[in-house]
């Protein structure tokens, strides 16, 4: 199956941005999030009840569906680890300071998570399957697998992203109790997974995608499995994005990997738990730039939990088993 | 009467957060639905907390709820003749 679009809004320059892979640069502390004109894809009286991960899912989907031309996907699959904390924390305002006999409803509504493949659903008349997928530092995985089924089921092209959110509550709260020394943002990254590649844009396949719990101490041996069960080993990977615990996650990667190149994306895009959706379309926009390295075959691996680990293998027509040019 | 169809107005806009709406572009015998301001079915939940909260009028009984909800004159014209002494 094909990657025929992505789209991504972040803390750097990714969206509309093709080509950005290789302009980027390490992402200053702190950061904010670019936020395109969202009044060009969301009509105001859509716009009016969506907080970021709302907006920047719709204007990525938008523009993922321009790129590639499909109207209407077969089937819309969002991964958000958090969903819409915005909402959530305004609803919960909302029943400590309630004035009335009655709660608003449009905060709940918005704060549960699958408001947000459904919301991509309703804004584009979609009658298809739609679903959210919440499964912590695996809910992108999760989201594509969903789309792999689909696609294997017959679907023609599916609509799958991730998004999540921040919220300067959640973010106070974590460096008052210094739960995390990471660098907190947030974004949003889809892609339509087509059956058949695309004659408007180079063909990158998704060519597997892994998703396991609690895998113990170490990654290695589903790391070598997945790239056994796919004809791969180690040493026909070009390029290997990861997320992780340092050093543990690094030095587990480099006893396999000795030839490639070991790029820690959190360093561009920084961390939140579906950020491997920015590190998917980072990769493709590597592949498909104007200039593109020679790099075939690329595996991403989040360890961002330590006991996760999220594996995504994605790779040009001509890079299988070592015969890139 | 104008002064509380103002009113109800103000509460719309804020309560619903309609972005670049001014209670001069809300007609008083428009409808609020459809083709009218464009509301939906959300929109209709947070009238009714509007109406409870701000006014004390419950309204239970949907088959009424839409011709109450309908536009900002029968919203005003239900809240004279049912609020509660």
């Amino acid at each position: 199956m094909y990657i025929t679009a992505a789209s991504t809004i972040s803390h750097q320059p990714t969206f509309r941005n093709k080509g950005f892979a290789a302009g980027l640069t390490v992402l200053a502390r702190p950061s904010a999030l670019l936020h395109p004109d969202y009044k060009s894809f969301i009509p105001a009286m859509n716009r009016r009840r969506m907080s970021d991960v709302l907006a920047m899912a719709m204007a990525c989907s938008v523009d993922c569906l321009e790129q590639c031309g499909v109207a209407q996907p077969d089937a819309i699959l969002v991964g958000t680890s958090m969903g819409s904390n915005f909402f959530t924390k305004t609803f919960l305002d909302k029943i400590a300071n309630a004035s009335g006999p009655m709660i608003s409803p449009t905060a709940f509504i918005l704060s549960t998570h699958n408001t947000i493949a459904g919301q991509i659903s309703l804004f584009l008349e979609n009658p298809n399957y739609n679903m959210t997928h919440t499964q912590n530092s695996l809910s992108f995985e999760q989201a594509l697998l969903d789309g792999m089924f689909c696609l294997q089921n017959g679907d023609h092209h599916v609509l799958v992203g991730a998004a999540d959110e921040s919220e300067d509550v959640l973010y106070n709260l974590n460096a008052r109790l210094k739960t995390m020394d990471a660098h907190a943002t947030c974004g949003a990254s889809f892609f339509v997974l087509s059956a058949e590649k695309s004659a408007a844009s180079p063909p990158v396949r998704l060519v597997d995608v892994g998703s396991f719990g609690l895998i113990g101490d170490d990654l290695s041996p589903y790391v070598l499995e997945f790239l056994q069960v796919n004809q791969l080993t180690p040493d026909q990977i070009d390029l290997v994005l990861y997320a992780g615990t340092k050093p543990a996650t690094e030095n587990a990667l480099r006893r396999m990997f000795a030839g490639p190149v070991l790029l820690d994306y959190q360093v561009f895009s920084g961390v939140y738990y579906t950020n491997p959706a920015f590190a998917l379309h980072y990769a493709v926009d590597l592949l498909t730039g104007e200039r593109p390295p020679p790099v075939g075959n690329i595996l991403i691996c989040n360890n961002l939990i330590p006991e996760n680990l999220g594996l995504l293998l994605i790779d040009t027509e001509n890079a299988r088993h070592g015969t890139l040019d | 009467m104008d002064a509380l169809k103002e009113e109800l107005k103000k509460h719309i806009i804020e309560e619903l957060n309609l972005q670049d709406v001014t209670p001069d572009d809300i007609i008083d015998d428009a409808p609020l639905f459809g083709e009218g301001l464009g509301l939906d079915s959300i929109d209709a939940l947070e009238l009714i907390v509007i109406m409870e909260n701000y006014y004390g009028i419950p309204i239970t009984d949907a088959s009424v709820g839409k011709e109450i909800l309908y536009s900002i004159d029968t919203m005003a014209a239900y809240i004279v003749n049912n609020k509660p002494a």
